[in-house]
């Protein structure tokens, strides 16, 4: 007993000025926590500061001491001095740890019962959630020391070690179920349970824990023990040249390693669980319906879907097509589509209203299904904008049946390609930037456009060739690197139309262009142009006092328009970065013109932007020759 | 000589800077294998650029910084190589340079290389939005305030290392100081250097923190003075003083009064934070006092303030059947007695839940239906959390709205207010109609809150739920919640993704939940459209800055009735911060103008950065939920 005496005071001679300015660091952490903890406006317990403090400072502390009662006393050999004295290893090794643990558990009980304190007044403790805390907080000190305490024996290699179980705990619990903060030690002082459960002791973790501990206990016994103390002094001294490349090369291993290993629980396919859902036999689709008296409507469809996506796969060489998902959605306009989020492997999920069968346009939710497909076979390089235009062309050219002069679709789908280039002539280099002319004349308009150039290619060198066009670049599944970008530098648009059609792509754009434009003059649709008449359009920024900016936008008809068309400004905040803007993200300002004596519409978008911001603003009217709005001006500004 | 010593710095050095460098370039690996480079953007491929606080580059910067600080000195000063140094005919300082500038060089030149890499790595994108994304004076200033980060970090490194690893400690110690300081005072935002790398725009230009920059700066500066003080004064020479100074009994009672001082001037700070915060609350109508009793219920424990006897009485006595009534609604398990802190004092909440506990504020003058329908409110949060054994609190992000709209649900069932849930269910039409709201945004809370309020978590939430009662059937919030907590339940899954899979698992269909909820909401807005277009809309910016407050000037678009109405703005530092640390500020209507004027004064010391974000908003009344307008962002001067 005296040589533990002994022992004791040498430790506390030689260590007592840090355990003091630990103490007080701690102290000071605490109070902080503590405080921080009062202050929080959603604090439920103020524990929830000894949580933290426990899973944060307590490892830090026990860090600190183990530097100081094993590391320094092995590196400097001082420990040869003490074996020396008739004094048993196992002595000096006990008396080391119990002075660690003994300071780790007054720091404990002393933040414990200051937190308790605190809030006792407003939270009553009983003496189960007491001892519940006391026990939670006594076995996680108890196994992080022993922990701890181990690490300081293995000297050279424990700062690897740390870093192995670090990256290994960040790895495991990215690359499986693992959830540290669930798992033992951790889940004992977890800041959403420690503070808050005061009726169930978590045995199953006090169990678990204490096993960790005791082996951790264990190894560092082993350690010091063995060979009379002579691992432990071995593995003190500084590591060489070898040992550090060693440990290099083995982390490398380990991260490629960990970077093979996949553990999580996969999510189930998706897949619709409602009783009111038709399969379809002959393609991987399915109509959830919803409601009993939607499935006539459903029948119908899934019928049309089977064919469309049969022929599309054999025409194109698709050689997978995803499960296609349609559920029903009554909320949605019927010439409106959504296409669902779905994790990749999942397939296509998209929304429609098919409550209207008899009288539903089937063609524009085909041409949106073709682009739903395309976009999941080529991962979205569908819409690499070089190629973008044959994406949109496409999925309508194929909904539309091909070029067919006396449909009203296709009339209609013509007149707009007309409305879309008569401002703005559709050169290679805009095709180029398909989503900068998406964005100037509104999507519909592009997708005509893309579609009259599709018809023309058909005219003047027949249907196999717009085949052959769409299947050499629809057809491929790009792969997701770089060979993706080799490729197309080598096959840019106007060499693949020369390879596939035989033409230059400049000369038939321009020929197209002349054959669209002779075709304006025809009667018909020259008569339905001036029916639309001319609106231009205007937006000035209103400087208003301070930042806030007025935005005052303007239309001018030539022809008086008729009461009851929809103005509108579109507009949306825009980020410092420049990308395309999804529709559904853009918000809407209408004005509904009333008088029918004035040529001008007005509008006044106030204090929505302030000075500072980026905006993406564009102006529309309803046409119902055209079937959809009219883009006439659209921007991208900074409000200065 | 000098150019010598630092050449044979730089070559010390080689093996971190070659372990930088390959780090830095492994990107174009990544690059190459991993994505399609003709359609990566110079915002994706340099994320440190884009807007909003990114701590990962921090820590990452930090790392290297602290790498180079500590293979400076320390290990000269160990293996005692600083000697042949300082047997040099050169000055000590210029030696501590030469190491410093070594350090500095290799670290902006690798930043600097990262910066050229990336601009590289943009040209394969063509394309217009996307591929033209580069602007030199974005790059420019980027490198430039990573580049002064870095030189901070290295700063503090030099001088953190002479106490070696204790020296990370004391590092830690300072980061979590900074974040605790910041959370409570804002306007201690300017010491968190981590700011200067979360790249704030004025359109498209980058802004430079200039004061927070310079603040530290001068830190760094001051740290490489200790650094320099520490280093290059013989360290034995400190040392020996600092052991002569424990010699000595004065010096040990010296040491000892030191750290007490420390602790009490901590204590003295912490106490006169908390006056302030307590002085900062004195807003409600009745205050708490020292004094609490606790009175026990078959199902609850509450602990209550005697000044509010009378108020707390009322809940108690009906605690019981509130209970049960919202248990059996929920179809939930008995808990164990939930223990109810009425000792809240809060101008935020009315309630908050966890595990087996509430905090409600009784302070304020309430209906006691309204007081218990609050009790209920919370309990299903309690019992929510039980039946999804926590599964509910790990995916808060998607199930923060389903959370509040199952407890405004259950309450409202428990205590029907039919003129309100019509009031809840009309401003979230309203808004669903205004902002074309859609699910995947409601499940993905972070992006919800970065452009709506939390107000709509609560009656979107509570259409939401509806819908699902009535599409997936009897008892199914609690299989819902107990569908949550399956032991095969996927954990890596977010959003949306996370509800299909949830409803799957429970045999039920998302999309006839959704189909359900947005038709109702359809309703509502077709049959109420005059209502709907009652609720005016309300818009404004920053005026001026007058005085120690920014002035905020808002108009609404059509007329409200005289009186009852409130008018407030939120307003949070940066759209990443927390729900909490958002503020809420009244507005005063100001007279005789046409249309309606508002006037909202902000104070300054809130709003640490220029730059920062507000939510406009009204309610009809103190106890109606109030609408808000969607977040803007502001700037003042």
């Amino acid at each position: 007993m005296n040589r533990l005496t002994v022992l004791v005071k040498k430790e506390l001679k030689q260590h007592y000025i840090y355990f003091i300015i630990l103490a007080g660091l701690m102290a000071a952490a605490f109070g902080m926590m503590l405080l921080g903890a009062m202050v929080s406006k959603r604090t439920l317990s103020l524990l929830t500061s000894e949580s933290v403090f426990l899973y944060i400072f307590i490892p830090l502390g026990a860090i600190v001491l183990g530097n100081r009662l094993v590391v320094k006393e092995y590196y400097g050999r001082t420990q040869l001095f003490i074996e020396a004295l008739p004094i048993s290893r196992i002595e000096m090794v006990l008396v080391k740890y119990g002075f660690g643990l003994i300071f780790l558990l007054s720091v404990n009980l002393i933040t414990l019962c200051i937190a308790l304190l605190f809030m006792v007044s407003s939270d009553p403790v009983s003496i189960r959630f007491f001892c519940i805390l006391v026990l939670r907080s006594t076995i996680f000190c108890y196994c992080v020391w022993s922990f701890l305490f181990a690490m300081g024996f293995t000297g050279k290699f424990r700062i690897p070690i740390y870093i192995f179980i670090g990256m290994g705990i960040v790895m495991i619990a990215s690359m499986t179920d693992f959830d540290l903060l669930r798992s033992s030690p951790i889940s004992l002082v977890a800041p959403d349970d420690f503070p808050l459960e005061r009726y169930d002791f978590p045995v199953k973790a006090f169990i678990n824990t204490l096993i960790l501990g005791t082996l951790c206990l264990a190894v560092a016994l082993i350690l010091a023990l063995i060979h009379e103390g002579s691992v432990a002094e071995i593995l003190a001294k500084p590591m060489n040249q070898r040992e550090k490349a060693t440990i290099g090369v083995l982390v490398i291993s380990f991260v490629l390693a960990a970077a093979l290993m996949d553990g999580k629980r996969e999510k189930k396919p998706y897949a619709f669980k409602s009783k009111s859902v038709i399969v379809s036999k002959s393609a991987p689709i399915e109509i959830l319906y919803i409601h009993k008296w939607m499935k006539p409507n459903a029948m119908i469809l899934i019928h049309k879907m089977e064919d469309s996506v049969v022929e599309l796969t054999n025409v194109l060489g698709l050689k997978k097509m995803p499960p296609i998902r349609l559920a029903y959605r009554d909320s949605l306009d019927t010439d409106k589509f959504e296409t669902a989020e779905l994790e990749r492997n999942d397939g296509i999920l998209m929304r429609a209203n098919f409550s209207g069968m008899s009288d539903w346009d089937y063609d524009p939710f085909e041409a949106y299904l073709i682009r739903a497909i395309l976009d999941h076979t080529m991962q979205f390089r569908s819409r690499y904008d070089p190629k973008r235009w044959i994406h949109d062309g496409f999925s309508c050219w194929w909904a539309h049946d091909g070029f067919r002069m006396d449909s009203d679709a296709h009339k209609t789908l013509i007149l707009r390609s007309m409305v879309a280039i008569k401002e703005r002539p559709l050169t290679p280099e805009v095709v180029k930037n398909w989503s900068v002319f998406r964005e100037k004349c509104g999507e519909p308009y592009a997708e005509a456009v893309a579609y009259s150039i599709l018809v023309f290619l058909e005219e003047q060198y027949g249907r196999e060739k717009v085949i052959t066009l769409s299947k050499s670049i629809l057809g491929r599944l790009p792969p997701m690197d770089f060979r993706e970008v080799i490729y197309e530098s080598d096959h840019p648009m106007p060499v693949i139309f020369e390879k596939t059609i035989g033409v230059r792509w400049e000369i038939f754009l321009s020929h197209w262009d002349k054959w669209l434009r002779e075709m304006a003059n025809l009667q018909e649709f020259s008569n339905a142009l001036e029916a639309i008449g001319e609106v231009s359009g205007n937006v000035s920024i209103e400087v208003k006092q301070g930042m806030v900016r007025n935005i005052v936008y303007e239309f001018k008809f030539t022809k008086i328009p008729d009461a009851g068309i929809v103005c509108a400004l579109l507009h949306k905040k825009l980020p410092p970065f420049d990308s395309a803007i999804s529709a559904t993200e853009v918000l809407r300002e209408e004005i509904i013109v009333k008088d029918t004596v004035s040529h001008t519409q007005s509008g006044r978008l106030e204090g929505r932007y302030n000075s500072g911001d980026r905006v993406f603003l564009a102006l529309e009217f309803d046409s119902d020759i055209l079937g959809a709005p009219v883009r006439i001006y659209a921007q991208r500004m900074n409000l200065q | 000589m000098i150019f010598n010593l630092f050449k044979k710095e730089l070559r010390q050095l080689i093996p971190l800077a070659i372990f930088m460098i390959i780090i830095t370039v492994s990107d174009i690996v990544f690059r190459l294998v991993d994505g399609r480079l003709d359609a990566a953007s110079w915002s994706d491929i340099s994320g440190y650029v884009m807007p909003g606080n990114d701590s990962g580059y921090g820590v990452f910067y930090t790392i290297f910084a602290f790498m180079f600080a500590f293979s400076l000195f320390p290990r000269e000063h160990d293996e005692k190589t600083i000697d042949f140094l300082y047997s040099l005919p050169i000055k000590r300082i210029s030696v501590f340079f030469a190491k410093f500038f070594a350090a500095f060089i290799i670290l902006q030149g690798t930043l600097l290389l990262g910066v050229i890499q990336d601009w590289i790595l943009h040209l394969f994108n063509s394309q217009h939005f996307s591929g033209n994304q580069f602007d030199l004076k974005i790059a420019l200033t980027a490198w430039f305030l990573m580049a002064s980060f870095i030189t901070i970090m290295l700063s503090f490194g030099v001088f953190l290392s002479f106490f070696r690893r204790f020296g990370l400690v004391l590092f830690g110690v300072y980061v979590w100081m900074i974040y605790s300081f910041e959370k409570i005072y804002p306007s201690f935002t300017f010491l968190n250097f981590i700011n200067l790398l979360s790249m704030e725009y004025s359109g498209q230009t980058l802004l430079v923190p200039w004061k927070l920059l310079c603040i530290n700066l001068l830190l760094a500066g001051i740290s490489l003075v200790m650094g320099v003080f520490l280093w290059i004064t013989p360290s034995e020479r400190f040392a020996m003083w600092y052991h002569r100074l424990r010699q000595k009994r004065w010096g040990r009672v010296l040491s000892g009064l030191s750290i007490v001082f420390v602790i009490i001037l901590l204590i003295l700070l912490m106490d006169k934070i908390i006056n302030d915060g307590e002085y900062s609350d004195k807003t409600g109508v009745s205050y708490t006092s020292f004094g609490s009793s606790t009175l026990s219920t078959s199902h609850y424990q509450f602990t209550y303030p005697l000044n509010l006897r009378e108020k707390a009485q009322t809940i108690i006595k009906s605690a019981d059947g509130v209970y049960e009534q919202t248990r059996n609604l929920m179809s939930a398990d008995h808990s164990n007695p939930i223990i109810v802190d009425l000792t809240e004092k809060s101008n935020e909440h009315a309630g908050i839940a966890g595990l087996h506990k509430i905090r409600m504020d009784i302070r304020r003058n309430m209906d006691v239906n309204e007081r218990l329908r609050i009790l209920s409110h919370e309990t299903v949060h309690v019992l929510a959390l039980l039946e999804s054994d926590h599964e509910i609190s790990k995916f808060q992000n998607e199930t923060y709205f389903f959370n509040e709209g199952l407890a405004e649900h259950v309450s409202f069932q428990v205590f029907p207010d039919e003129k309100k849930l019509f009031m809840q269910r009309l401003l979230a039409a309203a808004a669903w109609q205004r902002y074309n709201i859609e699910f995947n945004e409601l499940a993905d809370s972070s992006l919800f809150l970065k452009k709506y309020s939390s107000i709509l978590f609560y009656n979107l939430g509570e259409m939401w739920v509806s819908a699902v009662s009535k599409v997936c059937g009897n008892e199914s919030f609690a299989r819902l919640l107990r569908t949550m907590a399956r032991s095969d339940a996927p954990s890596d899954i977010e959003g949306i993704v996370f509800w299909q899979d949830t409803f799957q698992a429970m045999n039920c269909d998302l999309e006839g939940v959704n189909e359900a909820w947005l038709k109702e909401l359809k309703d509502i807005s077709t049959q109420f459209q005059v209502e709907i277009d009652k609720l005016p809309r309300i818009a404004g910016g920053v005026s001026e800055t007058k005085g120690k407050h920014v002035i905020l000037i808002a108009r609404i678009d059509r007329e409200v009735p005289d009186k009852g109405i409130l008018f407030y703005v939120r307003y949070r530092s940066s759209w990443n911060e927390n729900e909490e640390d958002v503020g809420i500020i009244y507005g005063n209507v100001l007279p005789h103008r046409d249309p309606v004027e508002i006037e909202f004064a902000i104070p300054l010391h809130y709003l640490p950065n220029k730059k920062f974000e507000y939510q406009l908003g009204y309610s009809f009344g103190v106890s109606s939920l109030p609408y808000y307008e969607s977040w803007q962002s502001g700037e003042w001067h």
